[in-house]
C-alpha cells in the first residue's frame, strides 16, 4: 500500500544555478504503474533519485502515504530500486545476491530463505539459485536484479531504465514481464525510460517531461490522442504526429490551399483563431490514402513506401511539408501518385507560437 | 617502563588523549597503552629515533574507530601514518578512493559488500573518516565499476564516487594520498555525474587549477568563450561525445532530428573554432568543456 505525492518539487544541483527539475507536481495512486519519459537530460533520473533519497530535494514536499518523507533517511522510506545495469555481485550465487540486502538488515535466516524462494518462484529462477551471474543469460540476470528488489517487500519500486542494456528482442519480452509482475505484486511503481514505446506499453499513466518540466500527465491513450502540445504529439507515437501549417476560415481549415471542412462545433471553438495561422496535427493512421485521383483530396507523390507486415508506412508531402502515413491499404511504390484525405474529427490544432493545443 | 605521567611531562601540550578533540588527527602519531589508554603525540615533535622507541614500547592505534580489524590498522598505518612494517606483504596494489554521500548504514556492511564484489582481489577497506576511504585491491578489478555503484546505491541507498588508482610502490603512497583525496573531492564536486573516475581523468582538474592561476592565457580566453555557447549546445556536444560520435544514437536520446544535431554541432564549430566531429578538435573541446565547468564553479563560489 503506497500513495506518493510530489508537491512542487524542485531540484537545483550544487554546481549549477539553473533548476534541473522545475515545480514537479504529481499524485500517484496506490498500485499505480507510472512511467516518467522524456529526452536525455530532462530530469527523469533526478526526480527518481529524489524520491529514493539519493538526492536531496531542494524545494517542495515528498509524501509517501500522506507522510512527509523529505527528511526520512532513504533506507527508511521502504523503497527498492532497480537500475540500468543489472547490477549483481559477480562472485555470489543468485541466492546470495537476492539474500544480501536482507542479510545486512539482520533478518532471520529462515525469513530470508522464505522470501528468496518466493521471489525465485515468481521470477522463474528456482533452478538457477546456485548459479553465479556469469552463467546466466541477460534476461535471467535482469530477473535476479528484480528479485533483489522484490525480496525487500517494499512499498514502492523505482526503476531507472532497467531494460536499456538488453537487446531489442529481450527488451520487448522483459517489458511485458515487468508489467505483469507489477500487476501481480501490486506495488506502486515509478519507471523511468526515454523510450516512448516502453512508456506506452507499460504505464497506467505516463508523465512526459522536457527540460525539467512536466509537459503532460495522462493514460497512454489520452496522451496519444490528445497531446497538450506539439512536443508531446511529436514525442509520443512512432512514427510521430504529422504537423501541417493551417489557417482557420469560416468553413474549415485551409491546409496547403485545400479546405478541410470542420463541424460547426469545432469551428466555434476555434473562433478566436479565425483568419490566423495555426498548426494542424494528425496521426499517421488518420490520413486516408487511395491510389486513384479523388476530388477535394490532396494529390501527393510517394517518396518512399515501407511495408511492415500487414501495415505500410508511406513517406510523402502535403504541399511543402513532409508527412508519414500508416495504412493497411494496398501497397504503393515510390514515385506513384496518390490522393490523401485527413479524417476531420482526428485533426488537432495547435497555437503556432506557443505550440500548445487549442483543440 | 615509561608511564603516561612521564610522557606528559616530556611532551606537554603536544600530547593529547582524545583524537576527536582535534581537527587533523593525522598530524599526530597514535598509540595505545596496555591498559587501553589512547594517546597521540604531534609528529613534528618526534625525532625518528623517538618514534622508533615509542613503537617499541606501545601498540600503535588508529584514531579512526572505523578501522577496527588488524588488517585495516596495518594498512592504515602504512598508507595514512607512513609507518613501515618490517615486511610489507605487497609492493603493488590497486586503490579505489571512495567518497560517500547520504550514507546512513554501518560501515561494516558496506565493507562486506565491497568484499563480496571483488572477492579474491579484495584486501581491505581503510576509512579516513566516515565519508572517505580507500578500498585496497591486490590487482585491477575485472568487473565494471559502474555496476558496483549501482549495487551500492540499491543496497545502501547512498551515492558513491570512485577514483581508480593503480600503485606501483606502496611505500610511497602516503605522500600522495592526501593530494589525491583533495583532487578527487574536487572532481566529485565538479563532475558529480562521473561516478567512476580514472586517475588519468584527474588531468582536467589539475589543468583547471593550473590555468586558474594564469588569468589571461590563450587557453583561459578559449574557456571564457564557452560562456557564449548556449547550454543546450554544450549538452548536445557532450551527449555526442558520450555516444562515441554516434550521431543517430545521440540524436535519438536527445530527441532531436539527426539534422538538428548536425546543425548544433556546426554551431559549436562556428562559436568555438573547434569541430566536434573532428577527432583532434573533439579531444580539446572535451577538455575545454571540463575547464569551463571549473570556471563556472569558481565563479559561483566567488561571484565578482
Ligand atoms: N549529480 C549531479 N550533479 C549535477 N548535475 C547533474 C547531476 N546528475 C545529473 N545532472 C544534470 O541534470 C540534468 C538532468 O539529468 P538526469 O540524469 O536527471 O536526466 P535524465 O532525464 O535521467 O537523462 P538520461 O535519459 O540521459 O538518463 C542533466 O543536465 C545532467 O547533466
Ligand atoms: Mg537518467
Amino acid at each position: 500500500m503506497a500513495t506518493i505525492v510530489l508537491d512542487h518539487i524542485k531540484k537545483r544541483y550544487a554546481n549549477s544555478d539553473a533548476l534541473t527539475v522545475k515545480d514537479f507536481n504529481l499524485s500517484i495512486k496506490d498500485k499505480e504503474f507510472i512511467v516518467l519519459v522524456g529526452p536525455s537530460g530532462c530530469g527523469k533520473s533526478t526526480t527518481l533519485r529524489m524520491i529514493a533519497g539519493l538526492e536531496e530535494i531542494s524545494e517542495g514536499g515528498l509524501y509517501i502515504n500522506d507522510k512527509k518523507v523529505n527528511d526520512t533517511a532513504p533506507k527508511n522510506r521502504d523503497i527498492a530500486m532497480v537500475f540500468q545495469n543489472y547490477a549483481l555481485y559477480p562472485h555470489m550465487t543468485v541466492y546470495g545476491n537476492m539474500a544480501f540486502g536482507l542479510k545486512i538488515r539482520k533478518l532471520k535466516k529462515s525469513d530470508i530463505d522464505k522470501r528468496v524462494r518466493e521471489a525465485a518462484q515468481v521470477l522463474g529462477l528456482e533452478e538457477y539459485l546456485n548459479r553465479k551471474p556469469k552463467a546466466l543469460s541477460g534476461g535471467q540476470r535482469q530477473r535476479v536484479a528484480l528479485g533483489r528488489a522484490m525480496v525487500r517487500n517494499p512499498q514502492v519500486f523505482l526503476m531507472d531504465e532497467p531494460l536499456s542494456n538488453l537487446d531489442a528482442k529481450l527488451r520487448v519480452q522483459m517489458r511485458a514481464e515487468i508489467a505483469k509482475l507489477q500487476r501481480r505484486l501490486q506495488v506502486t511503481t515509478i519507471y523511468v525510460t526515454h523510450d516512448q514505446t516502453e512508456a506506452m506499453t507499460m504505464a497506467d499513466r505516463i508523465v512526459i517531461m522536457k527540460d525539467g518540466e512536466i509537459q503532460q500527465i495522462g493514460t497512454p491513450e489520452d496522451v496519444y490522442k490528445n497531446p497538450t502540445n506539439m512536443f508531446v504529439g511529436g514525442f509520443i507515437g512512432a512514427p510521430p504526429m504529422n504537423f501541417l501549417p493551417a489557417a482557420i476560415s469560416e468553413q474549415g481549415a485551409l491546409i496547403s490551399d485545400h479546405l478541410v471542412p470542420l463541424s460547426q462545433d469545432t469551428l466555434s471553438k476555434l473562433s478566436d483563431y479565425k483568419g490566423k495561422s495555426v498548426i494542424a496535427g494528425i496521426r499517421p493512421e488518420d490520413i486516408v490514402s487511395v491510389k486513384e485521383a479523388v476530388e477535394d483530396a490532396f494529390p501527393a507523390t510517394v517518396d518512399v513506401a515501407e511495408l511492415l507486415g500487414s501495415e505500410s508506412l508511406i513517406y510523402t508531402r502535403i504541399g511543402e511539408t513532409s508527412i508519414i502515413i500508416k495504412t493497411t491499404a494496398e501497397h504503393v511504390r515510390s514515385g506513384e501518385q496518390i490522393s490523401l484525405a485527413l479524417k476531420p474529427d482526428k485533426l488537432r490544432f495547435f497555437d503556432a507560437e506557443t505550440e500548445k493545443r487549442i483543440l | 617502563m615509561i608511564g603516561m605521567h612521564q610522557l606528559k611531562t616530556m611532551y606537554g601540550t603536544s600530547l593529547i588523549n582524545d583524537p576527536a578533540q582535534i581537527a587533523d588527527p593525522e598530524t599526530y602519531l597514535w598509540f595505545k597503552t596496555k591498559d587501553g589508554t589512547v594517546f597521540g603525540i604531534k609528529r613534528a615533535r618526534l625525532s625518528e629515533s623517538e618514534q622508533k622507541l615509542l613503537h617499541f614500547c606501545f601498540a600503535s592505534f588508529s584514531p579512526d574507530a572505523l578501522n577496527q580489524t588488524k588488517k585495516q590498522r596495518f594498512w592504515a598505518d602504512l598508507l595514512f601514518n607512513n609507518l613501515h612494517p618490517e615486511k610489507c606483504p605487497l609492493t603493488r596494489a590497486y586503490l579505489l578512493y571512495i567518497q560517500l554521500a547520504q550514507f546512513s548504514d554501518r560501515h561494516r556492511n558496506l565493507e562486506s559488500a565491497f568484499h563480496s564484489y571483488f572477492d579474491r582481489i579484495y584486501l581491505t577497506t581503510l576509512w579516513k573518516n566516515s565519508k572517505q576511504g580507500i578500498i585496497l585491491l591486490k590487482s585491477a578489478p575485472e568487473e565494471p565499476l559502474d555496476e558496483l555503484i549501482n549495487l551500492i546505491s540499491s543496497d545502501f541507498y547512498c551515492n558513491l564516487h570512485l577514483l581508480c588508482m593503480p600503485v606501483d610502490d606502496l611505500s610511497t603512497v602516503h605522500t600522495t594520498y592526501k593530494k589525491n583525496f583533495a583532487l578527487f573531492n574536487k572532481s566529485c564536486l565538479l563532475f558529480p555525474e562521473r561516478h567512476v573516475v580514472a586517475s588519468a581523468h584527474l588531468l582536467a582538474v589539475l589543468a583547471a587549477e593550473a590555468l586558474h592561476e594564469q588569468k589571461n592565457s590563450t587557453i583561459t580566453q578559449q574557456v571564457k568563450r564557452l560562456r557564449d555557447v548556449p547550454p543546450e549546445l554544450l549538452h548536445s556536444v557532450t551527449s555526442y561525445f558520450q555516444h562515441n560520435f554516434n550521431l543517430s544514437k545521440a540524436a535519438d536520446e536527445l530527441f532531436l532530428h539527426r539534422n538538428t544535431l548536425t546543425y548544433r554541432l556546426d554551431r559549436v564549430y562556428q562559436l568555438t573554432g573547434l569541430d566536434p566531429k573532428h577527432f583532434e578538435d573533439a579531444v580539446i573541446l572535451s577538455l575545454l568543456i571540463d575547464l569551463y565547468r571549473y570556471d563556472q564553479w569558481k565563479r559561483s563560489e566567488n561571484p565578482d
